[in-house]
Parts: C-alpha cells; sequence; structure tokens
C-alpha cells in the first residue's frame, strides 16, 4: 500500500465534504430562486448552472487557472487581502469543486422543488408563512428524497474528479494529491495494484452512500 | 362595514378563455353561498379574493383596508389578509401529522380547549398523530377544516368542505362551522354545488351566471322556496347539467347536479329558491 494511501484518501474525502456542505448551503436559495422565478434572469441563470455539466472539465479547469491565478482577478484579490494562495492548494480545489459540481446540486433540488404541489405553498402562505417559512417548514421537508439525491450526487461526483484537479489543483500530497490523481499516476507507473486499491477505495465508498440514500429515499417515500 | 369586492378576471381553461366578473358590498361576518356550474370560476373567485392570484382589474378592500388595487398597483400579500381555507383538494401538508398539521395555521400560541373542541367535534381524536396518506378522505377534510378554523380567521373560505364527508358528519361539521362563524363573527364564503347543504345558514346566495357572480340579495329564509315544474332538462357530461322550471307562468333555468337531474322526469314537481 502506498505510504500516502489513507493522507490521499482522507483528503479527497475531505474536498468531497466541503464541498456537498458549501454547495448544499448556496444552491438552496438558487433553486428556490428558480423554482418560483419566469423570464430571462431565470433562463439565464439556468444556462450558468447547466454549464458546467456540458462543458469539459479541462475548459473549466482552464479558465480556473487564469483566474485562481495570482494574476487572475479572483486569485489577486485573495492573495492580496488574505494572503492565501488559491492555485495549487487546497482551498483553490474547493472553489473549482464548487463551481463544477454547482449542476449536480441545483438541479435535483429544483427538480424537488418544481414537483411540489402549489396548492400545499398557497395553504402556508395563507397561514400567514413568509416564503422562507415556507421553504423551510413545507418545501424542503417535502423534497427529502431529491435532496438526498442531490447529496449523494454531488460527494460522489466531487470524490472522482480529475479533470479540474489536475490543472488547478496539480498532484502535491496532502495537499491537492486526490484519489482520481493517485490512480492516473499509478496507472502511467504502470502500479495497477495501487491503482486498484484506490479504485476499489472509492466504489466501496460510493456503493456505501448510494446505499444509505437508497435506504433513506425509500424510508421517506413510505413514511 | 363591507368586503367590497369588484374585480374583472379572465384565466385559461381547458374549454378556452374564461371571464370573470364580480360586484359585491357584502357585509363583514355574513355566511354566503357561492354556486355556479363547473368550471364557472367558483374557486378562481375564492383564490382572488383570498390574495393567491391578482386580479387583473379593480379592487377588494376588507372595510377600510384595500387589499388590492389594480391602478394604485397596490396588494396585501395573503400572509397578511388573516384568512383561513380549506381546498377542494385540502392541500394537507404532507410531512406533517394531523396535529402538526392543524397547528400550523395558529398564529399565536395555541388556545388548547378550543383546539380540543375542534378536535373532538370534527371526531379528529384517534388521528392526530397520523399523516395525511394515512387518512381516508373524509378524515382529510375534516383535518383541512380543523386547520382553517384553528386561528379564527376574519375571512373563511370553505371550497366544497363537505363534498368527502357522510351525511351524519355532514351536518354536524355544517353547524359547528357555523356555530364558530357565529361566535368569532367570522365573514364566510361557502363554494358548494349542493345549495341544500348551505341553505339553512346562508345569508347570501352568489351565484356565476354567464361569467359575472351575481349576488342575490339577502332573503329571508321562508321566501327561499317555492314549487315548480320541471318542463325540460338539458343532461350534460359534467356534474352540473341544465333544468328549465315553470312557476307561476314564468320559466325558470338552474344548474342542477346531474346525478340527481338523472332521477327526475318532465313534469316532476321541484322546490327551488326565488330571490327577489
Amino acid at each position: 500500500m502506498e505510504e500516502n494511501f489513507f493522507q490521499t484518501l482522507f483528503l479527497t474525502l475531505k474536498l468531497a465534504s466541503l464541498t456537498t456542505a458549501i454547495l448544499f448551503a448556496v444552491s438552496i436559495p438558487i433553486a428556490f430562486y428558480l423554482s418560483r422565478s419566469q423570464g430571462i434572469l431565470k433562463s439565464m441563470l439556468e444556462i450558468i448552472v447547466t454549464l458546467p455539466l456540458v462543458l469539459p472539465p479541462t475548459v473549466i479547469g482552464f479558465y480556473l487557472l487564469l483566474l485562481l491565478s495570482p494574476e487572475g482577478y479572483i486569485g489577486f484579490i485573495f492573495n492580496e487581502l488574505f494572503d492565501v494562495k488559491l492555485i495549487f492548494s487546497f482551498t483553490g480545489l474547493v472553489l473549482g469543486s464548487i463551481i463544477y459540481s454547482l449542476p449536480f446540486m441545483v438541479q435535483p433540488i429544483h427538480a424537488g422543488l418544481e414537483k411540489i404541489p402549489k396548492q400545499l405553498i398557497e395553504a402556508s402562505y395563507l397561514m400567514g408563512k413568509s416564503k422562507w417559512q415556507t421553504l423551510l417548514k413545507v418545501q424542503l421537508p417535502n423534497c427529502k428524497p431529491a435532496i438526498y439525491t442531490a447529496i449523494a450526487l454531488t460527494f460522489t461526483h466531487t470524490m472522482g474528479e480529475f479533470g479540474i484537479v489536475l490543472m488547478i489543483g496539480g498532484n502535491i500530497p496532502g495537499e491537492t494529491r486526490l484519489a482520481a490523481m493517485a490512480i492516473y499516476d499509478a496507472v502511467e507507473s504502470l502500479n495497477y495494484q495501487q491503482a486498484n486499491q484506490y479504485a476499489l477505495s472509492l466504489i466501496f465508498i460510493t456503493l456505501v452512500l448510494l446505499g444509505f440514500v437508497h435506504l433513506w429515499r425509500k424510508k421517506t417515500i413510505n413514511s | 362595514m363591507n368586503f367590497s369586492i369588484d374585480l374583472s378576471h379572465s384565466f385559461s381553461t381547458l374549454q378556452g378563455i374564461q371571464k370573470i366578473e364580480a360586484n359585491l358590498q357584502i357585509p363583514l361576518s355574513e355566511y354566503v353561498s357561492i354556486s355556479g356550474i363547473s368550471g364557472s370560476g367558483k374557486t378562481t373567485f375564492l383564490r382572488l379574493i383570498s390574495g393567491l392570484i391578482q386580479p387583473q382589474n379593480g379592487t377588494i378592500c376588507w372595510g377600510e383596508q384595500v387589499w388590492h388595487d389594480t391602478k394604485n398597483k397596490q396588494c396585501i400579500p395573503p400572509q397578511e389578509r388573516n384568512i383561513g381555507m380549506v381546498f377542494q383538494d385540502y392541500a394537507l401538508f404532507p410531512n406533517m401529522n394531523t396535529l402538526d398539521n392543524i397547528i400550523f395555521a395558529c398564529k399565536e400560541k395555541v388556545e388548547k380547549k378550543y383546539l380540543q373542541s375542534i378536535v373532538d367535534t370534527l371526531g379528529l381524536d384517534n388521528y392526530l398523530p397520523r399523516y395525511p396518506h394515512q387518512l381516508s378522505g373524509g378524515q382529510q377534510q375534516r383535518v383541512a377544516i380543523a386547520r382553517a378554523l384553528i386561528s379564527k380567521p376574519a375571512l373563511l373560505l370553505l371550497d366544497e368542505p363537505f363534498s368527502a364527508l357522510d351525511e351524519s358528519l355532514k351536518k354536524t361539521v355544517q353547524s359547528f362551522i357555523y356555530e364558530i362563524h357565529q361566535q368569532n363573527s367570522m365573514t364566510t364564503f361557502v363554494v358548494s354545488h349542493q345549495i341544500s347543504e348551505i341553505k339553512p345558514y346562508a345569508q347570501r346566495f352568489l351565484q356565476f351566471e354567464n361569467e359575472k357572480l351575481l349576488d342575490y340579495h339577502y332573503i329571508e329564509k321562508k321566501n327561499l322556496s317555492v314549487q315548480g315544474i320541471l318542463i325540460s332538462k338539458e343532461m350534460s357530461a359534467s356534474e352540473m347539467s341544465q333544468v328549465t322550471l315553470l312557476y307561476d307562468g314564468k320559466t325558470y333555468q338552474f344548474p342542477f347536479p346531474s346525478s340527481e337531474l338523472e332521477k327526475l322526469n318532465i313534469g316532476d314537481k321541484i322546490h327551488f329558491g326565488i330571490f327577489l
């Protein structure tokens, strides 16, 4: 087993967890806005959210590289204000993952919110509840299966990220070296046993997570 | 003090564009019946006055308070109108059990005694821990009624509130709603296909005819019923058909429940209301 095996795996899980948690908080207002709006702003936002889904990761990675580098707009601000280097750092990886995995969190939650019968929302309004109270107490609890799906998709998708990691993270052990990169390295050096260890670990984690999500969904739908 | 409604609104239906017009002055705390054939706009009218839909033209005023004024672009959101509503399909929250569904409607602290009286009268005591999908249609309807009554709203809107109740329970629920309406001086609008259901309680009868909501003037209940002769019936595939009755040398046309009309023959005598 590789010396940094558990460190790499831990870093992968840490990135997936952080990205999922931040995206969950960010995606709820976005999905809420999309579910109750119409018009050009909604369409534009929908396109922006979908973009990471259709663009090659290397394209997103390339522009993120330009933006996050010390000469780029975002990289410059972070560097000057907080003395934080975004490129080839874990923080940069988190930022990149948030952008890349955005549609995997927003779209299922948006679809879940859209499916909720309009009359439930209207009933809540007539009971004096505000839009946010209605979202928290009526809409979100009634689209739990969609939320579970969104969390599972985002987490597993971030775990398997490769293109963006390669472009903006590099392969620094303990800092930006993730499981997908480790598999690539191992295959490059014909170390199939090591590649297998990483790949099987990712498959195992993904299966366990999807199993839980399946059970939660089943429990929610049957309750 | 009046509930003044002067509005016109068009909306799409499967049959095409439907328009409704209403110009009403209703004294606050009246019990009002709304009837009309299917698709005439009864539910849409309730949604318009509740603020769930914005009327395209007109004004709605609750006493001195302007709820909606198209010209001045003024609109009070439904949250601030103090309305209780029973939806036609109940709209119970699937994530809450019966008790939570009811108390979710409370704007202030729950009055336990009042809650208990509602739960007892509506026969919901054994169903409080159950979720909507574990209840029958009639039980769901009673939960929806309880939820609309719990906050003692100023305006109570009931859309076909007795449709799923069995006959014995229907009378209990009807008189209970009337009692609460009286005690709290609630203005109550009841949409019903069967006017007979609300006839004993309603002080004012509104009916949709040719896209207009007509207000048959306040009537003494003793004047309500006369006997006419059925001279023609136009059966319809929808819930309501059309009958023509002859009374005192004049003919009167009414919407009539299709299921009931099947049992009647030309020449039969039928009691009906004339509002003068």
